[in-house]
């Protein structure tokens, strides 16, 4: 089969034409603007790198003497040190929940399940405010406590997703992977995960949106994000940079939010 | 081929497999049968150790099976179970392609294999090869099932009602098809099933099983023209045990030499008693000419040898 793919090939680009490549690059670029997250993106990059030169024209939609330009560090900054902020722990989220949900998913890890499940939402119940101030203390300031915050607040759906992709293969899937002769390891790997993972990508999804929202509260300890307008704005009665900053965040997360969507869609997975 | 031996396995202090001494010849085809409980599906999980044995050894081609690692043992096994348990993510092709993979055969073998074996099971390669399991029908499913266990080349292949959850003729059109393909292959195969008739219809040997005992094993005209026990009859239909005795015996065993011509339709020597009294009852006669005796005069079926005890 594969060879056959391989002759056939440079028979087919010898008769392409100029014109037939350039009519499909066109029909791929309409695909791309018919994709959300294409033009969600587009305008979320604009505003961030557009947001100096627009603020001035925005005066008649605040009182007057609003001051429009934030100017304690720029747009672009914001949203990178919000991206790595909100990136990092919801990596080290993702992968304690992964973790987690196949640990309890094993023989060995089967009796913790419940506790595990308790234990995440009882993370989830302490208000991410109260986490910030707990963590201060023996943390710092900065990105630190607030990255603990947000690992904390991302677990849980990823763990609780993953458990639950895990348990949705049905038993007697297993037990023909089993009677076939997978390791246990191959079994997890080419059997388990791509059946648990559109799920577990549905945790994930959730975990880095909320993430993206609650990042802007690092900013009342000291941490950069698209927060620190807001915080700002708010003690300084300045609705611009409130709005500003609220802007761009919703915009990130819807961003990241459609583009998790299309990772899912491009599974290569069967639609049940 | 295998051979369990005084072989017991108990769940929290309940035998469900008691001192089962069983050999399965190579080639053959064993059933395993008995009512829900009797241990029949323990007894076949301990082959390929998905169960482990309290006591007793099970040796397969010669070796304890404790001492092969279970992965190995189970790539040397084909396993059929009656839910089937395909790979959904994973189309038909790669679903039969499974065990070749895991012996890591090269990808023109694999290839080559899961043709023939697509083409075996009756579901031509260029038609299903490329489907996802959600789009073939039950009885499609199990015979993609029993590809996928054919795949490796096993020794030996464990079915667990392998035809339970689909309609009765479905189910005829697969029991023919696994008969075709043992034919072909000489696999030798454990099948666990509660159906009498499929048990008597496939099996060369029965093996009858009843809370975790063995109760008899024979052929099926041996167990059910002599049940060794009362609950061996009561499962072969108990008041109707003859009726299923007319299902395991042929018209060869009970065919004399003609006397006269009988310009009617004979009936094959291998035709079931069964099927004999079907036509004799459909014709109102007592008696059938048959094709052809073994040494080749012509014969003839009379009421009174069909239900000679």
């Amino acid at each position: 089969m594969a060879r056959a793919v391989f002759w056939t090939l440079p028979i087919w680009s010898g008769h392409e034409t100029a014109a037939m490549r350039m009519m499909s690059v066109m029909r791929t670029a309409g695909r791309l603007a018919r994709r959300p997250v294409v033009w969600v993106g587009a305008v979320f990059l604009a505003l961030t790198f557009g947001m100096d030169g627009l603020a001035p024209h925005l005066g008649f939609l605040f009182p007057a003497g609003t001051r429009l330009v934030y100017t304690r560090a720029s747009f672009p900054e914001l949203v990178a040190s919000h991206a790595l902020l909100t990136g990092a722990a919801s990596l080290i989220a993702i992968a304690m929940g992964v973790a987690a949900a196949l640990f309890a998913t094993r023989p060995a890890g089967r009796a913790y399940a419940a506790t595990l499940d308790r234990l995440g939402a009882l993370a989830q119940t302490f208000p991410p405010v109260a986490v910030l101030a707990l963590a201060v203390p023996s943390l710092g300031y900065g990105a630190l406590p607030t990255a603990f915050a947000l690992v904390l607040y991302g677990v849980l759906p990823v763990m609780g997703a993953g458990m639950a992709g895990l348990s949705s293969v049905p038993a007697a899937v297993l037990e023909a992977a089993d009677g076939s002769g997978f390791s246990p390891a191959g079994r997890l790997w080419r059997i388990e995960m791509p059946l648990a993972a559109p799920i577990l990508l549905a945790g994930v999804r959730t975990s880095v949106t909320i993430g993206i929202g609650t990042a802007t509260i690092g900013s009342t300890v000291g941490a950069l994000t698209l927060g620190s307008p807001i915080i700002d704005g708010l003690s300084g009665d300045n609705p611009a940079f409130v709005l500003q900053g609220t802007v761009l965040v919703a915009l990130f997360a819807v961003t990241v939010d459609l583009a998790i969507g299309e990772a899912q869609r491009a599974l290569p997975q069967r639609p049940n | 081929m295998i051979r369990f031996e005084g072989v017991c396995k108990s769940f929290g202090g309940a035998r469900a497999v008691n001192e089962v001494t069983l050999d399965v010849a190579r080639g053959s085809l064993c059933a395993l049968v008995g009512t829900s409980g009797s241990g029949k599906s323990t007894l076949l999980r301990l082959a390929n150790r998905l169960l482990e044995a309290d006591e007793g050894s099970i040796r397969f081609d010669g070796a304890d099976v404790t001492n092969i690692p279970p992965v190995e043992l189970r790539r040397r096994m084909g396993y059929v179970i009656q839910s089937v348990g395909l790979f959904p993510h994973w189309t038909v092709e790669r679903n039969v392609a499974t065990v070749p993979r895991l012996l890591g055969w090269s990808p023109a073998r694999i290839g080559e294999r899961v043709a023939e074996l697509l083409d075996l099971v009756g579901l031509p390669p260029g038609r299903h090869a490329r489907r996802y399991p959600d789009e073939l029908s039950g009885g499609q499913q199990q015979r993609v099932g029993v590809a996928r266990a054919l795949a490796g080349e096993p020794e030996l292949l464990l079915m667990d009602e392998p035809f339970g959850a689909v309609d009765p003729p479905t189910r005829r059109g697969l029991q023919d098809s696994l008969m075709a393909i043992q034919k072909r292959t000489g696999t030798t195969i454990l099948l666990v099933t509660h159906d009498v008739e499929e048990a008597i219809r496939l099996s060369g040997t029965l093996a009858v099983l009843d809370q975790g005992r063995l109760l008899q094993t024979g052929t099926p005209a041996q167990v059910l023209t002599q049940p060794a026990t009362d609950a061996v009859a009561r499962f072969f239909g108990g008041p109707l045990l003859g009726l299923n005795r007319l299902k395991a015996l042929r018209v060869g065993d009970r065919a004399q030499a003609a006397a006269s011509p009988d310009e009617r339709e004979p009936i094959d020597m291998d035709a079931t008693l069964e099927a004999a009294l079907a036509r004799m009852v459909a014709e109102g006669c007592s008696r059938l000419p048959v094709r052809r005796l073994a040494d080749g005069t012509r014969g003839v079926l009379d009421l009174a040898d069909l239900v000679r005890p």
